[in-house]
C-alpha cells in the first residue's frame, strides 16, 4: 500500500467527497488518521499503489489535493536519544534500538495529521518535512 | 536537571562596572556576587525566545565554542563608574566558567502520568490525558547513588565524570532525601574542558528550559558488600507512578513500578496498559559508563576517597506557609 495525504480546503471539507471517490471508483481506501481545523482538513490514507494515479485524479477533479504525506523528520544532530517522543506516538513509529538510540520509522508515521511528538522534544529535533 | 547552572567571571571592563543586571543572548542571567561574577541558571529563559532558549542553551553554546552577546547595566559607583556595557563572549574570554549544579543525579524518580481530561505540560514532559502516556527519568541500575545506596564511597571530594570533563561532588544536593531513596548530589567542574556531547540545553514546551548533564561516578568495589550493592538490577529498583494532573504538592501514588518495567516501555495504571518512555538518555548513560571505565583503565582518571560521605539521614521539609499572613500584617 502507498500512503497518500488528501487535503481539503474549508469549502471542500464540508462535502462527502471521500465517500464519492470510494463508491464511484470502488477503491479500498484505508483511512489511517484525519484532522480538521478552521482551514480545512487532512486525511492520511493507505491506497493500492497500482491505482494511485486514478485516485489522485479522482480527488483533484473534485477540487481536493492528494499528495505525498508530510511526515515527521528527526534531526539526528540535535537528538540526544532521551526518548520523550517514544511514549507519545500512537502508532509506535519511535523505538529504541539495542544501544538505546531513538529510531524513527517513517513508514509508520501519521505526519501532519498527528504531530503529537513535535512539541514534546526538549531538543526541538522534530519537525514536519 | 533545572537546578544546574554555571558561575562565570567575565573579567573587568575599563572603566570598570559593578553589574546590576546582565543578559547573555537576551537571557537575564543573575548577578549573585562581586562586580563581574554572574550565575547562568539553566532554567532562566530568553526574554525574546522564552521556552525555546535559556540558560541551559547558553552553557551548551559556550562549551561548543560559540560567541554569545553580553550586555549589562549598572547604577555606577565611585569605584565602578561604568553604567553600561555591550560585548561578545566565548569561553576563552572568561576567567572562570564553572559548571555548578545544586541538584543532580537523583537516585531514582517517580514515573509521571496525567489523569486529567486535557494534555498537560510539565518538567516530566508532555503528558497525554487520561493516562495516555507516561514518562520516567533516571538510569535505574546505571544510576550512581542507587549502586551505592548508603553512600559508602560517595561524598564531598569524589572525583567524577562531569559533562565530558572532570568534576567533583561537593556535597549533598538540595532536597537530598536519602530516607526514601531520593538522594542526589551537588557537583562542580571546569566547564571549559567539557564537551557539548554531554551537556545539552533543553526546552520543555509549556514548562521552561533546563540542562541535560552527563554524570558518571566511579564506585570502587572495596568490599564484597559494596560489590553486592553495586550489582543491583532494574527490577529491584521500585518507584512510584504519580498523577501530575493533581496540582498539589502531595499527589499520592497511583501504583508502584520498577525500572525493568519502565525500560520495557509498558506500565499498568488501573489495569490499563500505558506506554512509558524515558526522559533521560540511556544511550548517553551507557556511553559515559564505558568512557569513564576507559579513562580509569588508561590511568587518565584517578579515584578519590570522599572527605566526608553524603548524609544518609536528612529531613525533607515542605515550605512553611503562614495562614492569612497579609491580613495579620495589616492588623499590626
Amino acid at each position: 500500500m502507498t500512503r497518500l495525504l488528501i487535503k481539503f480546503d474549508n469549502e471542500t471539507v464540508e462535502k462527502p467527497i471521500t465517500s464519492e471517490v470510494i463508491l464511484k471508483h470502488k477503491i479500498p481506501l484505508n483511512i489511517l488518521s484525519a484532522r480538521i481545523d478552521q482551514n480545512g482538513g487532512e486525511i492520511l490514507a493507505d491506497v493500492p499503489p497500482n491505482r494511485l494515479e486514478e485516485i489522485i485524479n479522482a480527488f483533484r477533479t473534485r477540487g481536493v489535493t492528494a499528495e505525498e504525506p508530510r511526515l515527521i523528520e528527526k534531526d539526528d544532530a540535535l537528538c540526544i536519544d532521551c526518548g520523550a517522543c517514544v511514549s507519545l506516538c500512537p502508532v509506535d513509529a519511535y523505538t529504541l534500538d539495542e544501544d538505546y538510540a531513538v529510531v524513527l520509522e517513517s513508514e509508520k508515521c501519521l505526519g501532519s495529521t498527528c504531530g503529537l511528538c513535535i512539541e514534546s522534544c526538549p531538543r526541538e529535533a522534530l519537525s514536519l518535512k | 536537571m533545572c537546578s544546574s547552572g554555571a558561575v562565570v567571571n567575565l573579567g573587568h571592563a575599563d572603566p570598570p562596572i559593578k553589574i546590576d543586571k546582565a543578559w547573555i543572548n537576551d537571557v537575564p542571567v543573575t548577578h549573585p556576587g562581586a562586580a563581574v561574577d554572574i550565575y547562568i541558571g539553566a532554567s532562566l529563559m530568553s526574554e525574546t525566545r522564552p521556552f525555546k532558549y535559556g540558560g541551559g542553551h547558553i552553557i551548551e553554546d559556550l562549551i561548543a565554542g560559540k560567541e554569545l552577546d553580553l550586555r549589562a547595566t549598572a547604577y555606577g559607583t565611585d569605584c565602578y563608574p561604568r553604567t553600561r556595557v555591550e560585548t561578545s563572549i566565548t569561553k576563552e574570554d572568561l576567567n572562570q566558567f564553572i559548571l555548578l549544579n545544586f541538584r543532580n543525579a537523583y537516585q531514582r524518580y517517580g514515573c509521571a502520568v496525567n489523569g486529567r481530561e486535557e494534555t498537560i505540560y510539565t518538567y516530566m514532559g508532555k503528558l497525554l490525558p487520561k493516562y495516555g502516556n507516561a514518562h520516567y527519568s533516571g538510569g535505574g541500575e546505571l544510576n550512581p547513588l542507587t549502586n551505592d545506596p548508603s553512600y559508602r564511597t560517595i561524598g564531598i571530594g569524589t572525583r567524577i565524570f562531569l559533562g565530558g570533563g572532570i568534576g567533583y561532588i561537593i556535597g549533598e544536593g538540595t532536597q537530598h532525601s536519602p530516607g526514601n531513596r531520593f538522594g542526589n548530589i551537588m557537583v562542580k567542574g571546569d566547564a571549559k574542558q567539557m564537551s557539548e556531547e554531554f551537556i545539552h540545553g533543553a526546552s520543555f514546551t509549556g514548562y521552561g528550559t533546563s540542562l541535560y548533564v552527563g554524570i558518571g561516578v566511579p564506585i570502587p568495589l572495596l568490599s564484597p558488600d559494596i560489590a553486592e550493592k553495586a550489582a543491583i538490577r532494574d527490577r529491584e529498583i521500585v518507584t512510584e507512578i504519580i498523577d501530575y494532573g493533581i496540582p498539589r504538592r502531595d499527589r499520592g501514588n497511583l501504583a508502584l513500578t520498577n525500572y525493568e518495567e519502565l525500560k520495557s516501555g509498558k506500565i499498568y495504571v488501573y489495569d490499563r496498559r500505558v506506554k512509558v518512555s524515558s526522559l533521560s538518555s540511556l544511550r548517553h548513560a551507557e556511553k559515559i559508563c564505558e568512557l569513564l571505565k576507559k579513562w580509569i583503565t588508561e590511568g587518565k582518571f584517578n579515584l578519590t576517597s570522599p572527605v566526608e560521605r553524603l548524609p544518609v539521614e536528612r529531613e525533607f521539609k515542605p515550605m512553611k506557609q503562614v495562614a492569612n499572613k497579609s491580613k495579620r500584617e495589616v492588623a499590626a
